[in-house]
């Protein structure tokens, strides 16, 4: 099938992330109703081989990041060097402040990469995303734009700016080409006329330059399209297995699991904000649910990690 | 459809010299060459190219008669580009800055006629896909940052043409290249498809020819002392990426301009297909390549 027929999508991760990819994916194949492509770029081996051996299909293409390596321009973004968040977000979680930065300029720059190769549209989803439902009532609500962009759902904060980096589509048109081309270059410079202003929460940020400076093209999805992240819960009511955002019932398309943490025996939803918007898990059994839902995938993970760990060591056990 | 001349000003340009006329004949209604060299190659003794530049001229196969050469001696480049300028001999809307190693695909040329008809610009930048070491790898960074090349210029009869670096022509209403209408390189290519494929980097005889003068009568202390020898001639001796990457990473990419002037320009692979120009001679463009490696001790 001629891929432009398809949902592209570009994820990334190393091997903090393997469970999470692995959980995006089977999401993905759980409930996407048109034909997909997942490309996954994988910033380390062991994310490479478990995606490779565990969920490979024709509906996955992996890429190591030697891949992208190829363009020396990508590679020299290693080389940046951090700015003051990226070396303060780098101390908060004890790294290297320079590989935080590098980062920092991926989601950008693994679409653009892809998008360059694949001449078609790209949608970047954040890795800690899992997905409850079909994806197409974002493209429906979309509609002619060329970029698609989602909230954050909370009160507007400088530091985090009004959209969050975890689902950003982009169309291979004039206009989409043109802001994924804009992001890249800001989050890949280390100086410019924006990095003051829009420099201070690494990508996401200049989601909202992308915004102002192509208005009639980036479009906010947000009216049909239900989402939470544990920063959102208790922005939201919950009616009915449905979400009610601003006064609109939603079905529930994807929870972003950030800093979602799972351990052997149970889990922590805690994340940096949640002084400031609260506990996600104290809210509503809808929520715990999910919470619930996502940690059993993610032991599923676990499972398969472990055995795929003793097939490599020969022990059949 | 918008009537074009193209206008190129050669010296010694023999590489893909046949394959830049070629990808454009069809399109054009001139080819205006000025060929010969300036000031700096004079006072070494040259009068004319000395490579293949002019049989290639002279036995260009060119059934509709549309090109026209002039060979001279110049004083400089501006020089030469106004000498080619001066055989125009029909109403033209548009000049197309067409450089010897610059060759273009069907597509970008059906992007062009879109463009000129749909936005009659006053000049359209380019964005260029310049080669370096073969034909797998081109420059990203400074060489594909906005504007770089300004390629199309509307022409009028009353107009002036004061300088072909940057390519600026002055009109009767005043106004100038890249003034309002003009479409830069960036939308050109995200809206049109408009891309050159430039084979600029890509034999040691025209590297070694390109860096040497304008290390010495262009700019100097802008350019890095023994590119050619030290980065370009090792880089493009090798099959070895991590060896290619050191080589980058010393001078912040694989151009001859010093990094605190032009910014990276380091190399990527090429996605994509060469003009059909090149395509055909790819055989031959290659032998040659390895001969003139080969020629520097290369492997």
């Amino acid at each position: 099938m001629d891929v432009k027929m398809k949902r592209v999508f570009v994820t990334l991760g190393d091997k903090r992330y393997v469970r999470n990819i692995g959980c995006l994916i089977d999401s993905v194949r759980s409930h996407f109703t048109v034909p997909y492509e997942i490309h996954v770029v994988c910033l380390d081996k062991e994310t490479e081989d478990f995606i490779s051996a565990r969920r490979s299909g024709s509906d996955v293409v992996v890429h190591p990041l030697s891949e992208l390596f190829e363009d020396f321009e990508i590679r020299s973004f290693r080389l940046l060097p951090p700015s003051r968040e990226a070396t303060s977000n780098a101390q908060a979680s004890n790294k290297d402040p320079q590989h935080v930065q590098f980062c920092w300029t991926l989601a950008a720059v693994s679409t653009s990469w892809l998008m360059e190769r694949m001449s078609c549209d790209v949608t970047y989803v954040d890795s800690d995303i899992y997905f409850f439902g079909d994806i197409e009532p974002f493209f429906a609500e979309l509609g002619a734009g060329s970029v698609g962009v989602v909230r954050h759902r909370i009160p507007y904060l400088p530091t985090s700016g009004e959209y969050n980096v975890g689902i950003v589509h982009f169309k291979f048109d004039p206009v989409g080409r043109a802001v994924l081309r804009t992001w890249r270059d800001n989050v890949t410079r280390a100086s410019g006329p924006y990095i003051v202003h829009y420099g201070v929460c690494g990508d996401q940020r200049y989601l909202e330059l992308l915004r102002g400076m192509f208005p009639s093209g980036v479009v906010v999805v947000d009216k049909n399209f239900g989402h939470l992240a544990p920063w959102s819960v208790t922005q939201h009511a919950y009616v009915g297995g449905k979400i009610l955002w601003e006064g609109r019932l939603q079905d529930l398309v994807y929870f972003h699991f950030a800093h979602f943490n799972a351990g052997r025996s149970g889990y922590s939803a805690s994340y940096n904000n949640e002084w400031i918007w609260g506990d996600p898990l104290k809210v509503d059994p809808f929520v715990n649910d999910l919470y619930d839902r996502y940690y059993a995938a993610m032991k599923g993970i676990d499972s398969e990690l472990v055995a795929l760990s003793r097939l490599r060591r020969g022990d059949m056990t | 459809m918008k009537k074009i001349a193209a206008v190129m000003i050669v010296f010694n340009g023999d590489h893909v010299l046949e394959q830049s006329i070629r990808s454009v004949y069809d399109r054009v209604d001139r080819i205006l060459i000025a060929e010969g060299p300036v000031d700096y190659w004079r006072s070494r003794g040259f009068t004319t190219s000395t490579d293949n530049t002019n049989s290639v001229l002279e036995g260009f196969y060119d059934p509709d008669n549309k090109l026209r050469v002039i060979h001279s001696q110049f004083s400089e480049k501006d020089d030469q580009f106004a000498a080619a300028l001066s055989i125009l001999d029909c109403d033209v809307d548009y000049v197309l800055q067409l450089d010897s190693d610059e060759v273009w695909s069907s597509e970008s040329l059906s992007g062009v006629n879109r463009l000129l008809d749909e936005r009659s610009p006053i000049s359209v930048g380019v964005r260029s896909l310049s080669f370096v070491g073969g034909f797998k790898r081109i420059l990203t960074g400074y060489e594909t940052r906005t504007d770089n090349f300004i390629r199309l210029l509307k022409w009028e009869p009353s107009c002036r043409f004061i300088t072909h670096r940057p390519p600026t022509i002055v009109y009767s209403s005043g106004q100038r290249t890249r003034s309002h209408g003009h479409i830069d390189s960036d939308d050109a290519y995200e809206m049109y498809d408009i891309a050159m494929h430039h084979y600029s980097y890509v034999w040691p005889s025209q590297v070694s020819s390109k860096t040497e003068y304008y290390g010495a009568a262009v700019s100097r202390e802008n350019c890095i002392p023994g590119f050619f020898l030290k980065h370009w001639l090792p880089w493009a001796s090798t099959d070895d990426l991590e060896k290619k990457w050191e080589l980058e990473k010393s001078i912040a990419g694989m151009h001859e301009i010093v990094p605190e002037m032009r910014g990276p320009a380091f190399t990527r692979p090429f996605i994509g297909c060469h003009p059909s120009a090149i395509q055909d001679s790819m055989p031959t463009l290659d032998a040659r390549l390895r001969a003139e490696l080969s020629s520097y001790g290369a492997p």
